[in-house]
């Protein structure tokens, strides 16, 4: 059973957002924003962050939303609960996006509610066929309610499960296929998951289904030693590593150009910082726009 | 089931020494090790919400004592929902050992529920004006919706505007707190939270309004707490400073 989506939103949200660089709007930067309108083509902002009846945060955002394009970027759906999606959770998100009228709205295949608690983290999923039915279930839940498509991110591994049994690419392949959801495809997860167990990027790249893909992410990891073998951390704490810019630049060969978020979240820089991450992303971008 | 592997997840996230649950893959990097990658995530994640929800009292503590404090809090009470901008409400109870910090992060938290409350106008004296003065004694006012009255036994609002500036507490504090406590009134009627320390009398007045007491009966429940309280400079106090945000007459509802 395939989500049916009102043909308006389905219009709206096939790459509204224009496929250039764009930034994760953070505190520390609001105040800039909000008094120079720095020179980026988009914004993500991650819409938990926002989940208050009122005050001055919401308002900063929804007068900064008014000249940039908006992706709310959620991290607290949890897509992959066994007890699906919280129809209360779902609900406030809906207030909010009826608020800011985002024109991309994301979450991850992960998980962080079960019975009752929310964990904070991007929990990893077996990939199994009960797996599967189940974030298509949610999915198409979400859809239903938001009245929209969503994109849904592929996280960060630092484990994986006995039982799995489908590859990470294939099960997202699939759950775009069933739900017609999008794809958000964060080259740096990628990156950061083959390094943890073991997989070739460029190989999951190459199977990424192209027209799927409705948003790229790039970001910072660190590199931990464990004393018995290195774990790469996806912390989005430091600079694009240049690996990364380079599976960025590949994926972007194949699949064309997208829109290309720069992510910062913790050790956050000055705006400078990210401005010049996301110049770099811009021409990738339009290197291939010149292709 | 996915639905057990998620519980068994859970419960071990959420301990002190977190264990994978079966059927986790290790290599060169343990199981162990990739698990607690994510009980790292967890606990710490939250712990920084909670720095980023208490600063003064993280102040006042220090690190190293506040984040103990904290995790001990993320253990005993994850968050129920996705919105962590909630998750904290009941941390100032789990302080209750070092009175002092509990009632700050009372205070804290009420600025927060002020900070993130509804937006609503400020009520416009000039509306006030047009009312007939022998029905001011009928007259119901609306609080704002981020209106917090709030009675700490030790006085946190010099505290936390030291702490809050980063400057070193005020003094020794009082042993014995003043009797009856402070008693603080937050709002935030526009873009800024105000705190403001008040007199009994005015936050007798300010609680009977808000639980719905028409002016005279509010004046007279204020005025057995305060004789003195002067009702007229009162209510002109809060008018300016964007306590309340309209006012009603019983037979008009």
């Amino acid at each position: 059973m395939s989500t049916p989506i009102p043909a308006n939103h389905a219009a709206k949200a096939s790459f509204p957002v224009p496929s250039q660089a764009g930034i994760g709007l953070r505190h520390r930067h609001v105040a800039e924003f909000l008094t120079s309108r720095p020179r980026v083509a988009w914004i993500e902002v991650h819409s938990e962050t926002y989940l208050a009846a009122g005050g001055p945060r919401l308002r900063a955002l929804e007068a900064i939303r008014r000249d940039y394009p908006l992706s709310c970027h959620g991290v607290g759906l949890s897509l992959g609960s066994a007890e699906g999606v919280d129809p209360e959770h779902l609900a406030r998100l809906a207030t909010l996006y009826d608020r800011l009228e985002p024109d991309l709205v994301s979450d991850h295949l992960a998980w962080s509610v079960t019975g009752g608690t929310y964990l904070n983290d991007l929990l990893p999923l077996p990939y199994t066929e009960e797996a599967l039915d189940l974030v298509r279930r949610n999915v198409e839940r979400t859809q239903e309610t938001l009245g929209r498509r969503i994109l849904v991110e592929n996280p960060s591994r630092y484990l994986d499960f006995e039982q799995s049994t489908i590859p990470e690419w294939e099960f997202l392949a699939e759950l775009a296929a069933r739900t017609g959801c999008g794809l958000l495809l964060d080259v740096n997860n990628v990156y950061v998951s083959a390094g943890n167990l073991g997989f070739d990027a460029d190989a999951y790249l190459a199977h990424v289904p192209a027209q799927a893909v409705g948003e790229i992410h790039v970001a910072g990891h660190a590199v931990h030693e464990t004393g018995t073998g290195t774990l790469l951390i996806d912390d989005h704490g430091d600079v694009v590593a240049d690996a990364v810019w380079a599976l960025l630049a590949s994926t972007l060969e194949r699949i064309g150009p997208r829109p290309v978020l720069v992510e910062w979240d913790t050790r956050v820089p000055e705006l400078a910082v990210l401005m010049a991450e996301a110049a770099r992303a811009d021409h990738l971008l339009e290197m291939r726009h010149a292709a | 089931m996915l639905r057990d592997l998620q519980a068994a997840m859970r419960r071990q996230l959420l301990s002190a020494h977190p264990a994978p649950p079966p059927g986790i893959l290790g290599d060169a990097v343990p199981a162990p090790v990739r698990f607690a990658v994510h009980a790292n995530n967890v606990v710490g994640s939250l712990v920084e919400a909670l720095e980023a929800a208490f600063p003064a009292t993280v102040r006042l503590l220090g690190h190293a004592v506040f984040r103990r404090a904290a995790a001990g809090y993320v253990r005993r009470h994850p968050p129920h929902v996705p919105q962590i901008l909630a998750f904290g409400d009941r941390f100032p109870d789990h302080l209750d050992e070092m009175p002092e910090a509990a009632e700050l992060a009372r205070f804290e938290w009420a600025w927060n529920a002020a900070f993130f409350a509804a937006d609503a106008p400020m009520l416009d004296p000039a509306d006030l004006r047009a009312v007939p003065q022998h029905r001011y004694p009928e007259l119901r006012f609306t609080l704002h919706p981020s209106a917090h009255l709030l009675t700490v036994a030790h006085p946190v609002l010099d505290l936390w505007k030291a702490l809050r500036h980063d400057e070193p507490p005020p003094g020794p504090l009082p042993i014995d707190p003043p009797p009856g406590g402070e008693q603080v009134l937050i709002v935030r009627p526009l873009a800024e939270v105000c705190a403001v320390a008040i007199g009994r009398g005015e936050f007798t007045l300010l609680l009977a309004l808000s639980a719905g007491a028409d002016l005279w009966h509010a004046s007279t429940a204020a005025a057995g707490t305060d004789p003195g309280l002067d009702l007229q400079a009162a209510l002109l106090a809060h008018l300016q400073l964007g306590t309340f945000t309209a006012f009603s007459f019983p037979l008009e509802e």
